[in-house]
């Protein structure tokens, strides 16, 4: 498919139909995606089913960015290398506004795609939002439908009350009668 | 259907963990603490049992006072019984429970302990002591437990830090100590001083020893190049315990005169906590000054005495601590006059001290003040020959304005030139009166510019 271009492309379709063409390099990123070049399937279209479009287009300009830092790294001085510290504060910038049902998405998409990197980031990102939070802030944050009955949450609550009961002297079992 | 969720139903709600995958949940709850991950049970069915997978790998298993206080005793073996026997990794990092076995949990508790030595535990924390508010058999805990941890306890190497409260520490005649050792924490135990002797010989890197409440401790020899740190607190028959720690960095006493260690070589010694809990009588006086005379270099000094053997006046001890920056006296002014403190000073020097620190008694609140007496002793005379050069900082807490103490406060003043601030917290605030700031403010002062600081 490349004609003049030094640069393989690799066009790859979203579960909405949209059409994304990106480096070969940039694709190389996923390790799925990179097992499949490997195999050489790379002049078809390759279905990214279960991605929307939104979704993947973070996830390229994740991969894109990955491909910027690690290409000249070889060479000495590589003014695009970050420490440590600057990799943490570009990952939480990323990360940076997205809402509980895209981060769903991307860890979706992350798992799905085998990248490890940013498959960390989503997951640093949903510890930190879930850490600390009652049950029921959980599924308000993530719509979550509660399918048990009152009585069956109550069972589970006192199976594991160790789990539920914050304050020591809060009576144990004082809402069942 | 009616469903407990609070949106409408005409809103089209989908469940944003819809697609994640399992495992990827589970990746997710692993960075969780477990309390929190076991929280996530009822969210839906579907999370009831996703957690369960982070217990058979978890190695940090923690069940203290928290959890015990929440569960009856039943509860807590059922659970722990649970956790343990669903375990799968082969290591466990830190082990603590807060359990009282009594008869009825002795062989579970004892195979619990089993398992988690079975796993190379490093960090164990056993506190059989148990939750007094659910348990109404208690009392004869140290009684019951003896015999009762497993020989396999006594020859696990892997551990690095041991707690132990309120349990017998009866190792079988091949015990060889714990090699790794580096911290030891003792409460309540039933251990001989032989045993004790035996732990830190063998211990190539026992730096913290901590030995609370526990005996009989006759004839401990504590001897070590590596320990930092050391507390001997109420032990019982803790006679003729030597001290032998070059390295030593603080020491922390409690206890009766007749338990106090003999130190030897502990020049290291940056700060010393010193709780006498008798009367000094006129051997324990002899006593107390060999021992502080031990401490002489430490840079931190707490001393807490009911008071100060004044009828040793004549052979006063004369030690300089050179290095001492802190000091902190507790009950020192005794309740009608402040011979004690001027005493004090007059047997011990601390020519660098910057900050020193009276804590008064507390709750004293029916004493009448207004009783007077002020006498100054021939024998005194070296203590008014001297100034505090150094001293920057004085604190008096549970101050009251009472005669004698304000004869301390008048002392210090006169004799701080580099001052820089007093603080006096009251206990109560009605003792903050009006003759009392008055007199404060008239008093000469050495430092003209120190500070003074009233705390109500």
């Amino acid at each position: 498919m490349s004609e003049s271009t030094e640069k393989k492309m690799v066009r790859l379709r979203s579960s909405d139909g949209e059409v994304f063409e990106v480096e070969e390099s940039v694709a190389k990123v996923a390790k799925t995606l990179q097992d499949m070049l490997e195999e050489d399937c790379a002049d078809a279209v390759i279905p990214i089913t279960c991605v929307r479009a939104p979704i993947l287009t973070k996830v390229i300009d994740y991969c894109k960015d990955q491909v910027m830092i690690s290409s000249s790294s070889s060479t000495t001085n590589n003014p695009n290398e970050r420490t440590e510290q600057e990799r943490k504060a570009w990952g939480q910038k990323f990360m940076e506004g997205v809402d509980s049902s895209t981060l769903c998405e991307l860890l979706v998409a992350s798992n799905f795609l085998n990248i490890e990197g940013l498959l960390n980031l989503g997951v640093d990102k949903m510890v930190s939002m879930i850490q600390g939070k009652y049950p029921q802030e959980i599924r308000d944050m993530f719509n979550v439908v509660n399918d048990f009955t009152p009585e069956e949450e109550e069972e589970i609550r006192n199976q594991n009350a160790w789990a539920f009961e914050r304050d020591p002297y809060y009576k144990k079992r004082s809402s069942s009668k | 259907m009616a469903r407990r969720g609070k949106q409408p139903m005409h809103v089209a709600i989908t469940d944003n963990f819809k697609k994640l995958p399992n495992d990827v949940i589970q990746h997710i709850l692993s960075f969780l603490p477990l309390k929190n991950a076991a929280q996530t049970s009822i969210l839906s069915k579907r999370w009831r049992h996703l957690w369960k997978e982070l217990l058979k790998h978890a190695n940090i298993l923690e069940f203290g006072q928290g959890l015990a206080s929440t569960l009856t005793r039943e509860e807590y073996a059922d659970y722990l019984d649970y956790i343990l026997l669903n375990h799968k990794a082969d290591k466990i990092d830190t082990f603590r429970i807060f359990f009282y076995p009594g008869l009825a949990y002795t062989e579970v508790a004892r195979k619990w302990i089993e398992i988690v030595t079975s796993k190379e535990v490093e960090e164990i924390d056993l506190n059989f002591r148990g939750n007094p508010r659910r348990d109404k058999d208690q009392g004869l805990v140290a009684s019951r437990t003896l015999k009762f941890l497993p020989d396999c306890f006594y020859s696990c190497s892997s551990i690095t830090s041991l707690r132990l409260t309120s349990s017998a520490f009866l190792p079988p005649s091949n015990f060889q100590g714990f090699t790794n050792l580096r911290c030891l924490y003792l409460c309540g135990v039933n251990i001989s001083g032989e045993t004790i002797t035996k732990i830190i010989d063998n211990s190539l890197v026992l730096i913290s020893l901590e030995i609370n409440a526990c005996g009989p401790l006759n004839e401990t020899r504590i001897e070590s190049n590596l320990l930092k740190r050391v507390t001997l607190d109420c032990c019982w028959y803790a006679m003729d315990t030597t001290l032998y720690a070059p390295y030593i960095d603080y020491l922390n006493f409690v206890g009766r005169l007749s338990d106090m260690p003999e130190l030897e070589d502990v020049e290291s010694l940056r700060e010393a906590i010193i709780h006498v809990m008798d009367e000094l009588g006129p051997i324990g006086g002899e006593n107390l000054f060999k021992f502080l005379k031990e401490l002489r270099h430490v840079r931190k000094l707490d001393l807490i005495l009911k008071c100060y053997p004044r009828h040793l006046l004549r052979r006063a001890p004369n030690i300089t601590f050179r290095n001492l920056r802190e000091l902190e006296l507790h009950c020192f002014i005794s309740q009608d006059d402040s011979e004690d403190i001027r005493l004090f000073f007059t047997g011990c020097r601390f020519p660098r001290m910057e900050k020193f620190t009276i804590r008064l008694p507390s709750g004293n609140l029916t004493w009448v003040s207004g009783v007077q007496t002020t006498f100054i002793h021939e024998e005194s005379q070296a203590f008014l020959q001297f100034n505090f050069r150094r001293l920057r900082q004085i604190k008096i807490i549970n101050f009251m304005g009472r005669e004698h103490e304000m004869q301390v406060l008048e002392l210090l003043l006169e004799r701080s030139p580099i001052l820089e601030i007093l603080v006096l917290e009251f206990e109560v605030a009605d003792a903050l009166t009006e003759a009392i700031t008055n007199r404060l403010w008239s008093m000469p002062r050495a430092s003209p510019a120190a500070k003074i600081v009233l705390i109500s």
